[in-house]
């Protein structure tokens, strides 16, 4: 048994990313931190090591194309089907450290409304400011915060686009520090490229967050995908390290949420739901 | 927070067209910025819908931008009057930067916190302003060490001296418990810059004292 530390059970029992596989070294274990604890993190072929910083194994698996472990007992890991599918592209996009609670990380992520002001020419626009009316539930099992019917206009949607569209969206929230975001593909219509946000919680105020893409695009190359990744991250960074509490206010009244904030409220509301105090301010 | 009155956050050069400074007074961060029209706006550093820091927003003149996602802050007043995500509105009455008190005197600007009738330190006429001195003690660590000196007391925080014929207030900004400010004006009008330099000079000396203290 490893002591908590008063961390809640439901971020206790479960899986957290620890680090894209693909990039572990191959000369001896990565040292990096968990729930502010150290642990480390080796190769083991197409498996994973990972332990704590005294040496006690922890669980591990690789999903995704990234490492996951865990200090408690886990459940399964959330499903993420369109990794399997034959025809994508599955790649990490980029990893960035930031100073920040991994809540705050996430409700960057659901937010459409700074676009314009934070990703501006890229994927909004000062002239197309207005977000439209959208659904957002808690699926009824409470697993995960869905957002659906999201349409944004977007300059550049991805790298591989060619011009301004007006771009749907979907957004699943299936653990609390994960979020996966379906977007229209600017190359094979009808379908969707999947971006997701894996949040390692390294503390309850630092993070590492990795940018995960499952895309259907064959021609754009390996760089210029990663930078088209690395400069949209490079904005937000900024922000999320000047919000002010760093963690995130659940408390009623905290801020003020308008409409275009519907899923940043049900994602609140999520988290209330499954006890989470880590990383946030009750 | 009350009964400290009005307490100088920055010298009002700092304050040039269409930027946001950002201050701190007592740990409380404090967004300043000053409007195409001369107001002066002192605002807690954090804008309302978010949470985001304002001084990393931008000064439009006669309004105040948020950089996450524009809501505009009116100068003076401090309300918000436009959401980009939602132009047709409403917007609620009630959301507003949060305002402090705030006035300038003697190429200062002074903020207090408190709501009460806050009054301004007393000071000449006729003054210029000497470099503002960041000290990594608190400030009643300095206040103390200038009493050591034999310096008047005009306020717990407010100090006075003669330094070439010349009287020099010593306003001390409390910014953080452990860090604080000290902002010098000389009532003077000749030989301005020897004084000027005699002052920075000794000033530093008195911070390697200062800071060298356990
Ligand atoms: S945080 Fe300032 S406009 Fe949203
Ligand atoms: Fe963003």
């Amino acid at each position: 048994m490893i002591e908590t530390g008063g961390i809640d059970p439901d971020t206790w029992n479960r899986w957290h990313v620890v680090g894209c596989h693909d990039e572990l070294p191959t000369d001896g274990p990565r040292t990096t931190r968990l729930l502010g604890r150290a642990i480390t993190v080796a190769r083991r072929g197409a498996g994973a090591d990972v332990r704590l910083g005294d040496g006690t194994p922890l669980p591990a698996q690789i999903a995704y194309g990234y490492v996951w472990t865990s200090l408690g007992t886990p459940g399964p890991l959330f499903e993420l089907p369109e990794y399997a599918e034959a025809d994508r592209r599955n790649l990490n996009g980029c990893s960035f450290g930031v100073r920040t609670s991994p809540p705050r990380a996430i409700e960057n992520f659901l937010d459409m409304a700074h676009f314009p002001f934070v990703h501006t020419g890229i994927l909004g626009e000062e002239d197309h400011p207005d977000v439209k009316d959208y659904d957002v539930a808690i699926s009824a099992d409470g697993r995960e915060v869905v957002a659906s019917n999201c349409l944004f206009y977007q300059p550049k949607a991805a790298a591989a686009s060619t011009g301004g569209a007006e771009v749907s969206y979907r957004y699943r929230v299936p653990h609390p520090w994960c979020a996966v975001l379906y977007k229209d593909s600017p190359v094979k219509p009808g379908r969707m490229d999947v971006i997701a946000l894996f949040i390692q919680p390294c503390g309850e105020e630092e993070i590492i967050a990795n940018l995960a893409l499952f895309i259907l695009d064959d021609d754009t190359p390996l760089p210029a995908l990663r930078r088209f990744q690395q400069q949209i991250f490079v904005q937000d960074k900024p922000i999320l390290e000047n919000q002010m509490p760093r963690r995130l206010p659940l408390y009623p009244r905290a801020d003020s949420p308008v409409r275009a904030d519907k899923a940043s409220i049900a994602y609140r509301r999520w988290l209330r739901q499954l006890g989470t105090t880590y990383g946030v301010l009750s | 927070m009350s009964g400290a009155g009005y307490q100088p956050v920055a010298s009002s050069r700092d304050l040039v067209a269409r930027h946001v400074f950002q201050a701190c007074l007592s740990g409380q961060e404090i967004a300043l910025w000053r409007a195409d029209d001369g107001t002066v706006n002192a605002w807690e550093n954090r804008c309302p819908h978010r949470g985001v820091r304002l001084s990393l927003g931008v000064n439009l003149g006669d309004r105040l931008m948020c950089r996450y996602h524009g809501w505009r802050y009116e100068s003076g007043s401090g309300a918000c009057s436009h959401i980009p995500a939602h132009p047709e509105g409403p917007i609620p009455a009630t959301l507003c930067a949060r305002r402090f008190l705030v006035a300038e005197a003697g190429g200062l600007v002074f903020v207090a916190l408190g709501d009460d009738a806050a009054t301004m330190p007393a000071l000449p006429e006729d003054t210029i302003p000497l470099r503002a001195l960041p000290v990594s003690r608190p400030a009643e660590a300095v206040a103390a060490a200038l009493v050591e000196a034999g310096l008047a007391a005009a306020a717990p925080l407010h100090f006075i001296e003669t330094q070439d014929g010349a009287s020099i207030h010593l306003l001390i900004q409390p910014a953080t418990d452990r860090t604080c400010v000290v902002h010098g004006l000389a009532e003077t009008t000749a030989g301005a810059l020897p004084l000027q330099r005699h002052m920075a000079r000794l000033m530093e000396s008195r911070r390697r004292a200062w800071e060298a203290r356990p």
